[in-house]
């Protein structure tokens, strides 16, 4: 497929095709995946199901030079780590998979084993998600769009960073699929309105929002599922040495990340995707909102649950404290959930209303911090810990810190997000108590950078959205996401660096 | 009376055989596929308009055929974005942006048939 910028150079490693999550993908690949995708479909998922079982099995009865419990361990990573890179089931059905070995190991009794998908922080992401979809029945993410668009002006480099900041803002608060899935309609039609520039600026737009989305959806522990994972494991590694982790505190260092990265990605593009068009008549934005009318009943309910929680997801313990509340009832999850009990006793949504939700996150998360769990409890993952710093020894913690982001984001761009972060954040988790760090330091590097996967069409759902448009090439894909990953590597490392040095965090 | 039928699969189907009972009626289809069920069942020898339309074509196609409305015949199986995260929402959307149009469109559900 081949989008509306012509090709400067050919990829000449462009080569093989390989299949990931279903999705067929042409990367910068070895020939083994040229001939392994020519393998007929039925072979190819054989062998992506039984390697990992090979592999679990292998692990299992070698002789390796590490206590039982630490090779059990390692071997149900590895397992767990290939099927959920393969796809060769579906993620939420590994992720039952999680417990299910966890249990037949002896590493943990049934409980132990499911009380991570019981987490507080799978319950917040719940209470966010059921929240989301009010949104989304009542149209207040469209009117939410259109308004700050509107507000912006005509310019194309106006309309391309309005765009961005609504995708932002939306996916701080709702999926970040919903929020692209909701916007490409619109922007197309505002690009619609270019002439022979369409096809240019629809692939800037398209891009704008996809990477907006991404960005908007790292400043919240809600925005995006790998941050719950990062920022549960984080809370209870930092609660071991008497310190907390809340929901205030990942928005401290993810709102000022996510908008500096916003600000850096929108100029990064412009550049990157320049376009002769200066301005765009955006009356139509405009007389839409104006049809809107009023706030409808459903939207101002929406508002009037949404706006309180927030409020009291940000200043909730305070608040608590002050009227003596039990110490953890204005905790951010208790506050999702009574927002979801208040939604559905207004009938601001109805349960089949609740049916469209992902569920299958929550068994994906579960299982991330299960395995994270069983890591750390086996005693794997300051194993895994030692033997990275073996490789890193030496190093300044602000290399570590970036060969930790480079990876994050290498992996991520290949296999989900959450998955990513439930694998690495155990093993950095041990990685920072052997090298006497913050744990913050290299589990929010982690965390924030899983999210900044847009270089392929499969990295992240919104991008495989985008790429379903036939309208944004694989090439486009990865020529604006390698620009804009690198400097947003670099921008996350440091933020995080500072903010944890400085104690801001 | 020309109309633009955007969508020439199973559901296509139905809607231009039900539009053919109104002789006066000029049918226009569009549709991205080559060969789509309508074409394949006989039903049209070819598609007018090849292509996928969405708010990105929508004006230009409407300006090429001129149509008195157009009828969206597309049901979500006929979407092949459906089968990506979210597709339903997105397929939900650019329907109803499409009919903001100045021409009247008219979103045929399969339970009008």
């Amino acid at each position: 497929m081949q989008g509306p910028y012509p090709k400067k150079k050919p990829l000449k490693t462009v080569i093989g095709t390989f299949e990931l999550f279903g999705q067929e993908i042409v990367e910068l690949s070895p020939s083994f995946f040229k001939f392994f995708g020519r393998l007929p479909k039925l072979v190819q998922r054989s062998i992506k199901l039984t390697l990992p079982f090979v592999a679990l099995l292998l692990m299992t009865i070698l002789p390796l030079p590490v206590d039982q419990q630490i090779q059990y361990a390692l071997a149900i990573f590895v397992c767990i780590s290939m099927l959920w890179t393969f796809g060769a089931l579906p993620l939420p059905v590994t992720a039952l998979l999680v417990p299910v070995l966890l249990t037949f190991y002896g590493i943990f009794h049934t409980t132990e084993a499911l009380v991570p998908f019981a987490d507080p922080v799978v319950y917040l992401l719940m209470g966010g998600l059921i929240l989301a979809e009010a949104f989304r029945k009542h149209g207040v993410d469209r009117r939410l769009a259109y308004s700050i668009v509107s507000k912006f002006g005509g310019e194309i480099n106006k309309i391309l960073f309005s765009f961005m900041l609504v995708a932002a803002v939306l996916s701080m608060w709702i999926s970040n699929t919903a929020t692209v899935a909701l916007l490409i309609p619109v922007v197309l039609g505002l690009a619609s309105k270019a002439g022979e520039e369409k096809g240019r600026l629809s692939v800037l737009f398209l891009l704008g929002i996809g990477i907006g989305s991404a960005i908007g959806g790292m400043a919240t522990v809600t925005g995006s599922a790998p941050n719950a994972v990062a920022s549960s494991l984080l809370a209870t590694r930092l609660a071991e040495d008497g310190m907390t982790w809340t929901f205030v505190d990942w928005m401290k260092i993810g709102l000022p990340t996510s908008m500096a990265l916003l600000v850096i990605a929108w100029f990064l593009l412009l550049k990157v995707f320049p376009v002769k068009i200066k301005s765009l008549d955006i009356s139509s934005v405009s007389k839409e909102l104006k049809e809107m009318g009023r706030l409808s009943a459903g939207e101002m309910k929406t508002l009037g649950i949404f706006l309180p929680t927030v409020a009291l997801w940000i200043v909730g313990a305070n608040i608590g404290e002050m009227l003596g509340f039990p110490a953890s009832f204005m905790s951010a999850t208790i506050v999702a959930l009574g927002a979801v009990v208040i939604l559905f006793a207004t009938r601001t949504l109805d349960w089949q209303d609740a049916r469209t939700i992902s569920w299958d996150i929550f068994l994906i998360i579960g299982a991330g911090l299960a395995l994270g769990e069983g890591l750390q409890v086996s005693g794997a993952a300051g194993w895994m810990a030692e033997q990275l710093i073996s490789v890193t020894h030496g190093f300044h913690i602000l290399v570590i810190m970036l060969i930790i982001a480079g990876v994050s984001v290498t992996l991520s761009n290949f296999m989900s997000n959450t998955a990513t972060a439930a694998i690495l954040a155990p093993v950095l988790i041990g990685m920072s108590s052997v090298l006497g760090v913050d744990p913050k330091l290299l589990v929010l590097v982690c965390g924030l950078c899983v999210s900044l996967s847009f270089m392929t069409p499969i990295g992240t759902p919104p991008f495989t959205l985008i790429f379903s448009t036939g309208i944004v090439s694989r090439r486009d894909i990865a020529i604006g996401g390698m620009r804009v990953t690198i400097p947003a590597i670099l921008i996350v490392v440091l933020m995080v660096y500072i903010f944890v040095k400085f104690g801001l965090v | 009376m020309r109309v633009l039928v955007i969508g020439a699969g199973k559901f296509g189907v139905r809607v231009i055989k039900q539009l053919r009972k109104n002789p006066k009626l000029e049918i226009i289809v569009a549709d991205p596929h080559e060969t789509p069920e309508a074409v394949a069942q006989g039903l049209i020898p070819k598609v007018d308009i090849r292509a996928h339309v969405t708010t990105l074509n929508f004006d230009e196609v409407v300006q090429k055929v001129r149509p008195d409305f157009v009828v969206l015949a597309r049901t979500l199986q006929d979407w092949e974005k459906t089968d990506t995260p979210m597709g339903t929402q997105y397929v939900v959307g650019m329907e109803r942006e499409l009919t903001k149009s100045d021409v009247p469109v008219l979103p045929i559900s399969e339970d009008v048939l």
